[in-house]
This record gives C-alpha cells, sequence and structure tokens, in this order.
C-alpha cells in the first residue's frame, strides 16, 4: 500500500482508535520525579494519577475497540528542571482481554526513546510501530528511566496511541471510507453514587455532575452515528457497590434547531467493580448526530443495594461520519 | 453524501483521527493577548509563552477541522471572536538528544468564541479548515483572543484537531 497511491479493497473501511496517556503535576496529584532506571507506567486515562513504579497498571488501561495493528504512538513532555541528554525508553503492553486483572503477564514491545533533556523544548515526536491488536486488548505505555547524571524534575507528558484496524471483519461496501471521532470525557475526583440520580460526564479531571445544570458537552465533526460507547469505571478505594444496573444514555442538543435535540438510551452498566479495579465496556449504539451537534454523556443510576463510592470515570462516545 | 449511501471512489480509504490538546487548569482570558495550547495536556493552563508541547499527525493528510470545547465558571463575555492558528514543525531528526526545527509554517484555522451559554456551562464548536500536513509533523496551536467586553474567568478548554488522511 503506498500513501499516496491507491488502495486495496481489503484496506477500505478501515478505522482510526487514538489512545490518550497524560500526566500534569499539578491539580493535586504529585510530581513526577523520576528515579534512575525505573520503569513508568503511563496510565491509559486521563484521571491524573502517578504513574505507577514498576507496575503494569493494566487496571487503568485502556481498551482496543479495534482488531487490527499499533501504527505509532506520538509523545510530548515538559517539565521544571532539564535532565541529561541520555534517552528514555518508551514501551507498550499490551494484555489480551481475557486476562484483565493479572499483572504479572502480557506482550511488552520496546518501540522507541525520548529525550527529556530539554525543558523549553519537549521534543515532540512519532514513533511508528507495527504491533497487532485485538479488541478488547488492553494497552499501557510505560517510561524505562536511564541513569542520569542529572534527573529531570516535575515531568508532565502525553501520550497518543494511534490504532488501525476494524471493529468487525469487513464493513461493506456502503460504509467503507467513513471516518471516526471519539469525543472523550474524564472524571477524576472521586464520586459516591446516589440512587435514581442524574450524573453527567464531565472533562478535566473533575467531579461528575449531578443534576441537568452545567452539563458538559462534545461536539461532533462529522455527522453520522454514535455507534459505539466505550465506558470504564474505577474503584479507586472505599466500598464496592451492588450490581444494580444503571442507565446509560446520550443527550443531542443542536444548537441551531432545537427539534433535532433529543435523548437516547445507549445501554446499561454497573458500578459493581472490586476494589482498585476498573470496569471496562463496549455499548454498541446507533444514534443519530449531525456535525455541529453537541453530545452529552450521563446516567440514570439504579437503586443500589450497597451504593458505590470513589468512583473514577472515563468513557468515549465513538462516531462515524462522513 | 448519506453515512448509510455509498462513498466515491477517491474517499475510500481516507482514515482519520484527532489530536487532542486541554487547558486543564482554571484560566483568565484577556482580551487581544496570544495564548499557546499544549500537549501535555492532563492539567496544564494556556500558557502566554510557547512551550512548544506539539503532537505529531499519523498520517499524510490534511487537518479538516477542530472541535472546540470551552467552559467558564466565571464571567460571561461575548462573541468577539478569537482567531485559531497552528504552527506546523518538521520533524527531522527524533532519535536525536536535541530535536531542531529547521522548517516549520503557520496557518490559520479559524474563528472561535469564548462565550459561554448560560444554563449550559460549556460550548461546543466546530471549524471546518483544510491544512495540509504530512505524517510525523507537528501540530502546535495558538490563539489571538477576541477583544472581549469582559473577560472570560475560570476558562477550561479543549481543543480536538481532526486529521484525515493515509
Amino acid at each position: 500500500m503506498n500513501p499516496k497511491g491507491s488502495y486495496k479493497n481489503s484496506d477500505n473501511g478501515i478505522e482510526t482508535q487514538v489512545l490518550y496517556l497524560n500526566y500534569g503535576a499539578t491539580g493535586g496529584v504529585s510530581d513526577l520525579n523520576p528515579a534512575d532506571n525505573t520503569f513508568y507506567v503511563a496510565h491509559c486515562s486521563t484521571w491524573g494519577s502517578l504513574p505507577g513504579v514498576n507496575s503494569l497498571g493494566f487496571t487503568q488501561a485502556s481498551k482496543s475497540r479495534l482488531n487490527g495493528r499499533i501504527i505509532g504512538v506520538s509523545c510530548s513532555a515538559w517539565f521544571t528542571t532539564t535532565g541529561s541528554s541520555l534517552p528514555v525508553y518508551v514501551e507498550l503492553y499490551i494484555r489480551n482481554a481475557n486476562f484483565p486483572t493479572t499483572t504479572s503477564a502480557g506482550k511488552k514491545k520496546r518501540i522507541g526513546q525520548v529525550y527529556w533533556n530539554d525543558q523549553f523544548n519537549p521534543q515532540p515526536s512519532f514513533i511508528p510501530c507495527d504491533i497487532p491488536i485485538k479488541r478488547g486488548d488492553s494497552i499501557s505505555a510505560t517510561f524505562l528511566t536511564p541513569a542520569w547524571p542529572t534527573n529531570p524534575l516535575r515531568v508532565n507528558y502525553t501520550m497518543q496511541i494511534f490504532i488501525e484496524g476494524r471493529s468487525t471483519l469487513q464493513y461493506p461496501k456502503k460504509v467503507q471510507g467513513l471516518k471516526n471521532y471519539d469525543a472523550l470525557w474524564n472524571c477524576a475526583s472521586n464520586n459516591a453514587l446516589s440512587d435514581s440520580t442524574r450524573y453527567s460526564f464531565v472533562q478535566f479531571n473533575t467531579p461528575l455532575t449531578a443534576g441537568t445544570t452545567n452539563l458538559w458537552y462534545q461536539v461532533s465533526p462529522y455527522t453520522g452515528f454514535i455507534e459505539e460507547i466505550f465506558y470504564s469505571c474505577l474503584n479507586a478505594s472505599g466500598v464496592q457497590g451492588s450490581s444494580e444496573l444503571s442507565e446509560l444514555r446520550v443527550r443531542i442538543v443542536d444548537q441551531k434547531n432545537p427539534n433535532l435535540s433529543g435523548d437516547y438510551l445507549a445501554g446499561y452498566v454497573s458500578f459493581d467493580m472490586p476494589i482498585s479495579t476498573a470496569i471496562t465496556k463496549f455499548l454498541p449504539c446507533e444514534i443519530p448526530v449531525r456535525k455541529g451537534q453537541l453530545i452529552n454523556l450521563y446516567f440514570i443510576t439504579g437503586v443500589f443495594a450497597t451504593n458505590p463510592t470513589t468512583s473514577r470515570m472515563y468513557a468515549y462516545a465513538h462516531i462515524r461520519g462522513n | 453524501m448519506n453515512p448509510n449511501g455509498s462513498i466515491s471512489i477517491h474517499e475510500q480509504g481516507i482514515k482519520s483521527t484527532h489530536l487532542r490538546y486541554i487547558s486543564c487548569a482554571s484560566l483568565t482570558v484577556l482580551a487581544s493577548t496570544i495564548y499557546y495550547i499544549h500537549a501535555p495536556v492532563t492539567q496544564t493552563v494556556l500558557q502566554t509563552t510557547s512551550r512548544g508541547g506539539g503532537l505529531a499527525s499519523p498520517y499524510d493528510g490534511f487537518i479538516t477541522g477542530c472541535a472546540i470545547y470551552n467552559r467558564n465558571t466565571n464571567g460571561l463575555t461575548n462573541n468577539a471572536p478569537s482567531s485559531l492558528f497552528v504552527t506546523i514543525k518538521t520533524q527531522k531528526q527524533i532519535d536525536s538528544p536535541v530535536d531542531f526545527f529547521p522548517f516549520s509554517r503557520t496557518a490559520f484555522v479559524g474563528w472561535f468564541s469564548f462565550r459561554a451559554m448560560i444554563g449550559i456551562g460549556a460550548t461546543g464548536q466546530f471549524i471546518d479548515c483544510r491544512i495540509p500536513i504530512k505524517k510525523g509533523e507537528v501540530v502546535e496551536p495558538w490563539f489571538v483572543s477576541g477583544a472581549f467586553n469582559s473577560t472570560p474567568t475560570s476558562n477550561l478548554s479543549e481543543y480536538n484537531f481532526v486529521i484525515e488522511g493515509r
């Protein structure tokens, strides 16, 4: 396949998914002051939690929604104190969906290196790779630090992992070539969930919003359908909730034509995850959306026998359109 | 073109993804000021000096738009438009200890507003554009804020640049 040439039939209909790994040093979590010769795990979320040391971090890993391959990683970092000119190795860990809680196994691939030696130049880079992955596999990334003469301080980084593949074996011709976009929400702060309450997904590591004011919207770049919602919820500590189901819903707001606004039920989710473990789930749906419309993702809790506490949530709506 | 309909041959095989930038700490956005939007995104804030935090495109193609998401917890402002730009830098030495960017170019993306809708709390806007980009090139966005009649305070914002290509 030539990037400037024609596409084979077998290449048509290939989708892209992007996963985010971010860490920022302010806002209530500790600074990352990396030590020598140490693995740091970048969590596939934007919860802002401190990278774990010598931990594979799969309880917070995100999942591939595609059968395909990881084609590359975009990396960028900045910090307050510059380190020495030695490379930090970037590695990806991939874990099969059938073993979600074990921390010792998984595939590890070293894909390249980055430098944290110039605080005024984050040295953004695209590291190409070609790693097979299946739908439902968990992905984490680690940094393996060198033995720096001078260690960088207060490191902030971001990575975007790009996956290409298909969510089904083959798209029919009529939907080949449609484009993809993931509208993302993440809620970092701990929330105890009440019964029969509406909670809106928010952004920027803020708590879930109860009620119907101050809703947090994403905007759709394409006209098409929300075809899938990925939902992940972590119980960081506290009480494990019981398994009663809650409704996960989508509100579409058209700013120009209110008649096109509407509410849709995407599916049901539970919050009975064990402590320090995340529930991750794909909810297939078919919700029409137009370019420029606002999307609000929210859920209405059930009546819990035991209410879950300290829930951190992360979700995206996958839009497929033109 | 209908999402359930046919796709022309030249559009088949085009992939799409996006680069996400977030200003996560509350910021008062001053009028008529340059702000740089950085990619180490989780909890960083808009900066008035560049830290150069860009993200690299995985495809040869175009930046075809930017979805912008704004929330001002305090301070309403008018619709005075702000102008969004991207500086695109060519990545030459990703394996070098010191990257350098001998070639860069700047493109105007479009206009957007910091006006937050009352009762909703956040605005979503989508800017159409068509800016050529190559695989591995780094996108560094920035904007010049509008001549507001009052300043948006405690601003949180998110910028998703949509990349389409091969």
